[in-house]
């Protein structure tokens, strides 16, 4: 998926209708329609579109009672398609509602040269456009390390993990930083859905019971996040920013998806060709699942925001080959990995309880019952199921093969052998991830 | 080289069954196992039947696909072994087959229709069946609902004009539904009450629907994709249905993969020549899947999982464990007027698709069926009522 710049005509959408001269926008009735709406079909005008596209966003809003005038409520602000337009429609709600919000942007530095410093010009420029207040927080100076040094330190297997655990946590201390407790991010349709299959692909029952949830509090974590866009289809999202010359950085994550998620979004796009309608009943029916995990399941661990791929852009790697028109994508590829390791999983499980007896039902996750007291992390304070939250498990574990390394560097054993032990650490983290409950990593800002 | 050994016995393995080595006898005592341990987990069939005391009958749907063939094998098998003791059988069958040359499918043989096929297989391979019922999908026009006595009331809600035959009838229905997703979804509602409404007026206590794992998988997501979510535990799980029947899934735990190895190389005589519905190839390409052009929502999910289960087949059965984990949110809710189950709610303009349409859409339809419905070019005449 290569969404356009600002210049380029969107080449996916359908935006020119066929010379029918009879035809008129389906809602004015007046103009020649312009655009097609990816969800409905519908031929529309220009002014139309954007009318109704910024209409059902406030209805989004009013109708969940997301805002209370007077609230602070901070923007994850990335300077991609979907938070830039997420400002732009918030600051022309709030105005012409008159919500009586303050809005500020939000925005976390990885420390990914060539992909954040330009994308943060983006999000300056838009703090000046929407007049909105900007904080930045960046990952060097909450955790010490960039996302390059990072990524130099461990190489790319696994880097989405730690950028996911640091980006969560700077979300949340940036609000913080803010005094305020409510983050909004640009989660469309799309993500939703997508989160929804792959989470059921996944057996995530907990997972699956929250994240469609346009609004999650979680005990994890003092600030609430919510998603606005929820209803919103990135394609229409691609077609809003383009009409109204939005200034949007636009490069996409350079990695492939986790397999799971991979799978899921390749398998999204092909049935919203196959009936434009379906992503927004994947999302219903996710909604649906909200109320029919079983309690046992769901009442353990309170709400949580959902997990989304991290969608860092690594500036020099070419990408690997990106499946978004193979629907055959989960067959492989570069992050089969995980799949292929959670199968394994599954028929050890299987295995092992048809041994135990041979007529008892595979049970898989019976025995991890999770009870869950929540601590303050022994090290920075940050809300913690453990000991040690995990960042700083990760940052351990960094800082001790960066002091090896300073003696040692010129022993590639060495650094290998650190390069496994962080990657080692991340596998098990990954694990504990789809196994708990309260943990998740916030992706997308 | 010798072979290797079964795992379970020690004769030479002839066969990959759940990545282990089999031989043939223990792949298929495998498969029998599997549908006899589900069917007593049931606990509708009593271990010992006494003469006097009455016995279940079960309704089996049959489409001449591998799945069905062998699940009416093996309950013949078994009811075949039963026979043999003094207590005699256990349960009953009915067998129904639903023709749906309507929807422009394949008839099977070309020459022989339905009737015809059923006659052989009558007599020649599965005498136990008890009754043997073949319908045609239109003719669900037939079952009037139950709940209202005044004939003119009846007359309405019948959804069939005057003079006009079921298959008529039928067609202008399909015919203004607004997509081929809508129309294979709502002809497979109609298919499932039809068996459900034959079910109960010959006193079944259950249908022993044919889903494999890798069918329960796919229903799984093409349901959620339609926007049924929330009917999962009527489509998936064990359990007694809205319509007044049982609906029970004995194939539960078996691939579709194995089913086909047992059709092919272990029956015997082989089953494979009597799967007309079966075809080697798949029915669609990966290439029209991703064209999304002339394939349906539940086509492009069975794509899905029938390659996932080459790869990840425990990723499949998860899948199903999963959504069998899915409890019914409100059983009490208004049913939906045209798939019969409890409803969700419907749907507000914001998930329907546009917000402008908000005002009574919801018309005592379920999310699912008013997206199937969305959009029809005529006036929808459902040929049920409410349950
Ligand atoms: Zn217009
Ligand atoms: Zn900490
Ligand atoms: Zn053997
Ligand atoms: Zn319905």
């Amino acid at each position: 998926m290569s969404p356009p710049t600002s210049t380029a005509a969107p080449s996916s959408a359908p935006t020119t209708p066929q010379p029918t001269s009879t035809r008129l926008c389906a809602h004015c009735k007046l103009s020649r329609p312009k655009i097609q709406r990816a969800k409905t079909r519908d031929r529309l005008c220009v002014p139309c579109f954007l009318h109704i596209f910024e209409l059902e966003i406030h209805q989004t809003i009013t109708s969940t009672n997301l805002f209370q005038r007077g609230d602070h409520i901070a923007i994850g602000a990335s300077g991609g398609k979907d938070s830039t337009v997420l400002a732009a429609v918030l600051k022309t709600l709030n105005d012409r509602y008159d919500y009586g919000i303050k809005f500020t942007l939000l925005s976390i530095d990885e420390g990914i040269k060539g992909y954040r410093d330009d994308s943060l010009e983006t999000v300056k420029r838009n703090a000046v456009q929407y007049e909105m207040p900007l904080v930045i927080v960046s990952y060097r100076e909450l955790y010490g390390w960039t996302m390059d040094e990072v990524v130099q330190q461990i190489g790319k297997k696994g880097n989405c993990t730690v950028c996911g655990v640091f980006r969560r946590q700077a979300l949340d201390r940036g609000a913080e930083r803010l005094g305020v407790s409510h983050v909004v991010t640009g989660h469309n349709a799309d993500d939703m859905a997508e989160t929804v299959l792959m989470n059921l692909l996944r057996g995530d029952l907990p997972r699956l019971h929250r994240c469609t949830a346009i609004l999650t509090a979680s005990s994890s974590s003092p600030v609430r996040r919510s998603k606005p866009l929820k209803y919103a289809y990135e394609k229409e999202i691609v077609l809003y920013a383009h009409h109204r010359k939005l200034d949007y950085f636009s490069t996409e994550c350079l990695y492939s998806p986790e397999a799971f998620r991979g799978s899921a979004r390749a398998l999204i796009k092909s049935l919203e060709r196959v009936r434009p309608s379906a992503i927004l009943d994947v999302v219903r029916s996710g909604e649906s699942f909200v109320a029919m995990v079983p309690p046992e399941i769901s009442g353990v661990a309170p709400s949580q925001p959902n997990t989304t791929a991290t969608p860092v852009v690594l500036p020099p790697p070419p990408p690997p080959q990106q499946a978004d028109d193979d629907p055959n994508a989960h067959c492989g590829g570069e992050s089969g990995g995980e799949m292929a390791a959670f199968e394994k999983q599954l028929r050890e499980n299987e295995e092992a309880t048809h041994r135990e007896t041979e007529v008892k039902l595979p049970q898989i996750r019976k025995k991890q019952k999770m009870k869950q007291t929540l601590m303050n992390c022994r090290k920075c304070g940050y809300m913690s199921s453990q000991e040690l939250c995990k960042a700083c498990v990760i940052l351990e574990d960094l800082n001790k093969h960066r002091a090896k390394l300073g003696v040692q560097v010129e022993l590639d054993e060495v650094e290998e052998e650190a390069k496994e032990g962080v990657r080692r650490k991340m596998e098990a983290l990954e694990l504990r991830k789809s196994v708990e409950t309260d943990t998740g990593t916030d992706a997308k800002e | 080289m010798t072979a290797p050994k079964c795992t379970r016995c020690p004769e030479p393995a002839t066969h990959t069954l759940r990545s282990q080595p089999h031989c043939a006898a223990c792949f298929s005592s495998f498969i029998r196992t599997k549908i006899v341990k589900r069917l007593e987990s049931f606990r509708l069939i009593r271990r010992t039947g006494r003469g006097t005391e009455p016995i279940p009958t079960f309704i089996v749907p049959l489409s001449f696909g591998v799945a069905s063939i062998t699940l009416l094998d093996l309950l013949c098998w078994q009811m075949r072994k039963q026979m043999s003791y003094v207590t005699g059988p256990r349960y009953n069958i009915v067998v129904v087959h639903v023709d749906e040359r309507i929807l422009g499918g394949e008839s099977g043989e070309g020459h022989l229709s339905p009737t015809q096929q059923v006659e052989s297989l009558k007599s020649e391979r599965f005498p136990e069946v008890q009754e043997w019922v073949v319908v045609n999908l239109e003719d669900i026009y037939d079952y009037r609902p139950r709940i209202s006595s005044s004939t003119e009331e009846a007359h309405d809600i019948d959804g069939k004009e005057e003079g006009q035959s079921n298959k008529e009838a039928f067609e202008k229905l399909m015919q203004s539904l607004p997509s081929p997703t809508s129309r294979m979804d709502l002809a497979g509602v109609l298919r499932t009450r039809l068996v459900a409404e034959i079910g109960i007026k010959r006193r079944c206590e259950g249908v022993l629907w044919a889903d494999t794992t890798t069918k329960l998988a796919q229903k799984a997501f093409a349901e959620t994709a339609k926007g049924r979510g929330f009917a999962l535990p009527w489509m998936i799980s064990d359990v007694m249905s809205p319509y007044g029947i049982k609906f029970l899934y004995p194939l539960r735990e078996l691939f579709m993969k194995e089913l086909v190895t047992y059709a092919k190389e272990l029956a015997d005589p082989p089953l494979i020549s009597l799967c007309w519905a079966y075809s080697e190839e798949p029915k669609h390409s990966a290439a029209k899947a991703t064209s999304g052009r002339n394939i349906t929502v539940d086509e492009l999910m069975t794509q899905y999982f029938e390659q996932m289960e080459e790869q990840y087949p425990s990723i499949v059965s998860n899948v199903v464990r999963t959504a069998n984990r899915l409890k019914v949110e409100d059983p009490n809710a208004e049913h939906c007027v045209i798939c019969g189950l409890p409803g969700d709610g419907g749907a507000s303009g914001l998930t329907l698709g546009a917000q402008e349409e908000t005002e009574g859409i919801s018309d005592g339809m379920c999310y699912g069926c008013l997206r199937s419905t969305h959009g029809a070019t005529d006036k929808i005449d459902w040929p049920l009522g409410r349950t």
